[in-house]
């Protein structure tokens, strides 16, 4: 009896707790607001001109086109805690083997992958950028070419 | 003894206090920590993931307090032992993950001390509940 009463006792914060959760945003939503004039969103590819030398795609070129890719952070998984862009997923060196079970899930067929780090000279984002195309043989993996400090600017 | 387990009843509160406020803080984090697990549908893995902090203050709560005493000291011993159980299948089943019994605290901790961690608090608990008959 007691152990079913502290089991009950406990459902009505987690329901509490659950019902005000933020639940985890989504880059495409982000777009659609800042949509103009109610346009669709493009198609990856249809007027995107990434850097195919480097691999780099910039924010102004994913805003453009209106592109929603899965964003990823190569950052360490501390700084990725304590704030990264909405709906990213945390993919680095050290979690790999955890978290790419979870990006190949949520990823679906011809969407972007975008990976950014700690800025322009971090070589992070180009690493799990190169794995993620040689070991999981993904397709349409660009990194943003200015990183962390640029993007958080765009966090509402 | 008796202070010896006043001690042990106390720390083993506060731990688990601070195990559900970690995760009560960032419950999606633990959500994912609990997919990668490859265990729980996603729908339970939601709702363990929210329950299981609030349960967890709960049992702390109560041993600190000594109220429904028993019951919570039952109920510790079988979320360590689900808790330990869940590490081994992982480990067993060649999967890198951390519990987020701590939240980003037990990234830190590899297979090993986290498994010496469960079982010093199963220990604990086994002691409490030895003392308390």
């Amino acid at each position: 009896m007691e152990v079913v009463a502290l089991i009950l006792i406990a459902v009505p914060p987690a329901l509490e707790t659950w019902l005000v959760s933020e639940k985890p945003s989504h880059f495409h939503e982000l777009f659609q607001a800042s949509q103009k004039n109610g346009e669709a969103l493009a198609t990856p590819g249809s007027s995107v001109d990434p850097d195919t030398t480097t691999g780099e795609v910039t924010w102004e070129l994913l805003r453009d086109s209106a592109i929603a890719p899965l964003w990823i952070d190569a950052r360490a998984y501390d700084d990725f805690a304590k704030e990264h862009f909405p709906g990213a997923l945390s993919l680095n060196q050290k979690n790999w083997q955890r978290n790419l079970p979870s990006v190949l899930k949520k990823r679906r067929p011809g969407t972007w992958i975008v990976i950014y780090c700690g800025g322009s000279a971090c070589g992070l984002s180009r690493a799990i950028a190169d794995r993620l195309r040689k070991e999981a043989g993904l397709e349409d993996v660009y990194t943003f070419r200015e990183g962390w400090p640029a993007l958080r600017q765009h966090v509402p | 003894m008796k202070r010896i387990s006043q001690v042990l009843r106390i720390l083993l509160g506060i731990v688990f206090i601070i195990a559900g406020v970690m995760k009560i803080s960032d419950p999606w984090r633990f959500h994912e920590n609990l997919a990668n697990f490859r265990i729980l549908s996603d729908p339970v893995a939601q709702t363990a993931a929210f329950y299981i902090p609030w349960l967890e203050v709960v049992l702390g709560i109560a041993l600190i307090a000594r109220k429904l005493y028993r019951g919570a000291l039952a109920s510790s011993g079988l979320l360590l032992s689900i808790f330990t159980a869940v590490l081994l299948s992982a480990q067993l089943r060649g999967l890198d993950t951390s519990c987020g019994c701590f939240g980003s605290w037990d990234i830190s901790l590899g297979f090993e001390g986290l498994l010496a961690r469960n079982i010093g608090l199963l220990a604990v608990t086994g002691f409490l509940i030895r003392a308390e008959r």
